[in-house]
């Protein structure tokens, strides 16, 4: 089922003609990555589908109008704590509070922002800033995430744990990202639009580099051990056990440690 | 709805640009009652001016106060970029209520009036408050919601509109041709122009007609600015 179809669309801002005669669908659940150059039109695009952008000719057709929209630089004079700033942006979409707080408190974990939640945003590291704007996308649980160079500005360490975190999303959003960096396209795109001047030159399906990852569930001795192992998702379930999930690339190193800190692995599936 | 009116008023409140405009409306009813027994329609004619004035100036303030970026999250919430629009006017609408209030019964409380009000007072000032707060409102708009809010001297602009409107009887006088370019301009006159004189409002077809005037009016320009917001967002 296709989101979003474009044919021979064009923006003109202020006389320039920012896209040019853009053709293309996009089915739900893909992951596309737009790539190109600066200037040449990426974010343009990524604001046409979402609806931002209007076209100035041609035909465009979007099929939801559930978006989450995660800019590329986050707003710098948001005058709210970063928990605030959370509660009220998602109480402009979710109905029941109860179910707000507990999800702002699961991306907040997810994230690993829960102990910044009461320091004022514009105190905040350009990461956490960056998180910030993702989980106030997924709070509107968007059938589809816009992301506009959502790496920018971050370490490397920041990069590769943003990565990770983006990865382990649910699998039937729909997630369109620019990028310049290989590491978030080689990780999470399935289909990947290169954009010159305006216009897209190139639209490759790629396969077979999604990241596989490991379900692994452990008996833990205390919460507390698996709480400071990076690039993992994980839910405590009963009193000792838990699942992870990991990529299979970091799977290796965190068994390890479950089984240098005393945890008894229970089982271990493959999961996309 | 309403969370995106708390988190607006939050953050002008926290922006600390309501000061100067709050400041002077205040300083301006304190000094215009700083005398007793003054004539109780002019007083709030006189009033009715100064919201004119402060209102433009809040509703510049509020479309103002939001990044770019911040705004295309907060219109991704919303759903339809217009209510953005309309949730700016709401906040505007609460920001304004005590303003409002203040204007009408500061006077009363402080008896700072010639003569006693009555019911047609009370409605006559209510309505030439909220009439030139309305006036503000689509003013500020024009030169902060629409392609107008990206040139160079939309402050500037917004000024000029209110004193033309409010010396347009004067213009009017030097040349009758001005009467055609006027009707463009908030009609402030068929407001204050039953506030002179005598403390007494006439319900006679005159005062009607010119209400029925300024509602027209008001709606055209709040109809037209929501399709230049439209074009602006597109």
């Amino acid at each position: 089922m296709n989101i979003f179809e474009a044919n021979q669309a064009c923006k003109q801002i202020d006389g320039i003609m920012i896209l040019k005669e853009v053709s293309l669908s996009i089915s739900k659940g893909e992951k596309v990555a737009i790539t190109g150059n600066n200037g040449s039109g990426k974010s343009s695009l990524l604001k046409l589908i979402g609806g931002i952008y209007e076209e100035t000719a041609g035909k465009v057709k979007r099929f939801q109008n559930n978006i989450g929209y995660v800019p590329e630089h986050f707003p710098e004079s948001i005058r709210f704590k970063l928990q605030d700033y959370l509660i009220l942006m998602g109480k402009m979409t979710n109905k029941s509070d109860e179910e707000m707080f507990k999800r702002i408190a699961n991306y907040a974990e997810l994230f690993s922002i829960t102990e910044f939640l009461t320091t004022p945003l514009n105190h905040c590291s350009k990461g956490t800033k960056q998180k910030a704007g993702i989980i106030q996308a997924l709070l509107k649980n968007p059938d589809l995430l816009l992301l506009d160079e959502p790496l920018t500005g971050l370490d490397d360490k920041a990069k590769i744990e943003l990565t990770n975190q983006l990865s382990l999303l649910s699998g039937d959003k729909t997630i369109i990202f620019t990028a310049h960096e290989p590491l978030l396209i080689e990780r999470i795109a399935n289909r990947v639009l290169t954009v010159e001047s305006g216009r897209i030159v190139s639209d490759s399906t790629v396969k077979g580099n999604k990241e596989k990852f490991i379900c692994i569930r452990a008996k833990i001795p205390a919460r507390e051990i698996i709480e400071d192992i990076p690039s993992i998702k994980y839910k405590v379930i009963g009193m000792n056990s838990v699942e992870i999930i990991v990529s299979t690339k970091e799977s290796d190193k965190v068994l390890a440690i479950l089984l240098n800190r005393g945890c008894s692995i229970l089982e271990l599936t493959e999961k996309r | 709805m309403s969370a995106f009116i708390r988190y607006q008023l939050i953050s002008f409140v926290r922006s600390l640009k309501f000061i100067p405009p709050f400041a002077i409306f205040f300083v301006w009813v304190f000094i215009l009652y700083a005398y007793k027994n003054v004539p109780i329609l002019s007083s709030y004619g006189a009033s009715s001016i100064a919201m004119y004035l402060i209102m433009t100036w809040i509703t510049m303030s509020i479309f103002t106060l939001d990044e770019e970026s911040e705004k295309h999250i907060l219109i991704s919430h919303l759903k339809r970029k217009v209510s953005y629009l309309f949730g700016k006017w709401l906040t505007i609408l609460v920001i304004m209520m005590p303003l409002l209030l203040f204007a009408i019964f500061y006077p009363i409380f402080t008896e700072s009036f010639k003569g006693d009000m009555s019911l047609k007072l009370y409605v006559y000032a209510f309505y030439s408050h909220l009439a030139f707060m309305t006036f503000g409102i689509l003013v500020g708009t024009l030169f902060s919601a629409t392609k107008l809010a990206t040139k160079k001297y939309a402050w500037l602009s917004s000024v000029l509109i209110i004193v033309v409107s409010l010396s347009s009887k004067s213009i009017i006088e030097i040349s009758s041709f001005f009467k055609w370019i006027m009707w463009i301009f908030p009609p402030v006159f068929k407001v204050i122009g039953y506030m002179e004189g005598e403390d007494q409002v006439l319900l006679n077809t005159s005062v009607i007609i010119d209400s029925v005037f300024v509602a027209i009016y008001l709606i055209i320009v709040a109809v037209m600015l929501v399709s230049l917001f439209r074009k602006k967002e597109r």
